[in-house]
């Protein structure tokens, strides 16, 4: 702070100039000027000498050498400066950044009707896909139509009142407004379909659906959890055809066994990590 | 206040702002004030012929020969559309009828084995009874996939064993006989 308030001036010079004067105010200013470059004042001599120093302007017009035409300026900046270092501690030395308050991970969110992965998928055994019946061939997982929960609740839970959006969606055609659980930013390109089709199971984004009530955020969603995967995808990799499957600690159990699957398939699918972790692998 | 202050200012109150994560444009499925329906994904206007009807309505009409590739996928997508009725063996004891839903036949009763692969297309395609239609969730070349392995489905319940190679016979665990 002091180097900042004064930069081309060392403490010694000034008190040599100082020691020159003899007047009452020259002495008040060295009085001054020793108690900031640690004279032997303690904290409330040195806060007084600092108020007369700072009214000192009728004095021998020293302050206006002392402080240069900038340091109110170059103060403000340092204020402002650990301000910021403040703030930037608290977000991501403290933790707010990876919080689940940041994040929503584990955060239910409230929807139309209170859909039940753990129930459709994990009880029934419904496949991911008879639902999301685009995430093999786009970007989306899409939605399914009204139509596609009707296929079985035209017959089943036919006059429950959780179900009566869906029945309204059905007779207006108006689509049910979900809200979304999972979404990356805008600036982001995700594109499901090349996941599935190299085997990255549904639950290594999604976490458990199957045991998930209402449906919540299983993973962050920030960039470097992205890259995590990106940087060393072979051992996130699974069979593509048993993409769907949301248990998987028999494999993880015996990392021996599995230990060449990953690498081979990363040579077989041409995957090249150093590409994955361009900018314009997922930034358009 | 100097104007790189002011720039230094601004630029940190703008860091602030996540315009670039929320941008000003429609996202699939995503409600729009465009239109009076309030959808982004708005449907095509009454008549409009997609460029790769054709070929669909070909993929619809023509059977495609039988291969293990074919039964292989057909087994893939008959395990996600229809087993939660139809159940793994075809017989119609699947999740859904279990909770209430009405059983549907089962594939190895007569009328449906002596039935031909289009019918079963024809079923996916525009529904059955209490069925729904399945074309918007099933490509074309799908459904035949679904029937030939339909088929695959009768034939393991009623093929006879002397039919069998020795080699199939040992690998079913049935040894060498009957």
């Amino acid at each position: 702070m002091i180097a900042a308030l004064f930069p081309d001036r060392t403490a010694e010079a000034l008190l040599i100039h100082l020691s020159g004067q003899e007047s009452e105010a020259a002495a008040h200013e060295k009085d001054c000027l020793a108690a900031i470059f640690g004279a032997k004042l303690g904290w409330h001599g040195c806060k007084d000498a600092l108020g007369a120093l700072l009214q000192g302007n009728k004095g021998t017009g020293l302050l206006a050498q002392i402080f240069t035409a900038s340091a109110d300026t170059r103060l403000r900046a340092v204020l402002f400066l650990a301000a910021l270092v403040g703030v930037f501690l608290i977000v991501f030395g403290g933790g707010f950044a990876e919080s689940t308050f940041l994040t929503a991970v584990g955060w239910f969110r409230d929807q139309p009707v209170p859909f039940s992965h753990q129930h459709h998928v994990g009880s029934l055994g419904i496949d991911c896909r008879y639902c999301h019946s685009g995430v093999e061939t786009s970007d989306r997982a899409t939605f399914p139509p009204t139509h596609t929960c009707m296929t079985c609740h035209s017959q089943i839970w036919t006059g429950a009142p959780i179900l009566a959006p869906v029945r309204q969606s059905m007779l207006t055609g108006k689509p049910i407004e979900w809200n979304r659980v999972s979404a990356v930013p805008d600036y982001v390109y995700f594109n499901h379909s090349i996941h599935i089709d190299r085997g990255v199971p549904c639950v290594t984004c999604h976490g458990r659906i199957d045991q998930m009530p209402l449906t919540a955020r299983a993973k962050p969603f920030q960039m470097q959890w992205c890259l995590d995967c990106h940087r060393d995808p072979a051992p996130h990799l699974r069979p593509p055809e048993q993409v769907t499957r949301m248990d998987w600690s028999d494999w993880e159990r015996d990392p021996e066994a599995h230990k060449d699957y990953g690498a081979l398939m990363v040579q077989a699918y041409g995957i090249e990590p150093a590409k994955l972790i361009q900018c314009n692998t997922c930034h358009r | 206040m100097r104007p790189w202050s002011v720039a230094l200012l601004a630029g940190v109150l703008l860091s602030g702002c996540n315009e670039m994560g929320r941008q000003p444009r429609y996202d699939s499925s995503e409600p729009s004030r465009l239109f009076a329906d309030g959808k982004s994904l708005q449907s095509a206007p009454e008549g409009t012929v997609a460029q790769d009807a054709p070929a669909r309505l070909a993929a619809l009409t023509t059977r495609p020969p039988m291969s293990a590739a074919l039964l292989q996928r057909g087994q893939e997508r008959y395990a996600i559309n229809c087993v939660p009725c139809h159940d793994l063996a075809g017989d119609g004891h699947g999740t859904v009828p279990a909770r209430g839903f009405p059983q549907p036949p089962s594939f190895h009763e007569p009328r449906l084995v002596a039935a031909n692969s289009a019918y079963f297309v024809d079923v996916i395609t525009y529904g059955h009874g209490v069925m729904y239609s399945y074309a918007a969730r099933v490509e074309p070349a799908d459904r035949w996939a679904i029937a030939a392995y339909v088929r695959a489905l009768q034939l393991a319940r009623r093929a006879p064993a002397d039919a069998l190679s020795n080699a199939d016979r040992q690998a079913l665990g049935g040894g060498n006989g009957s």
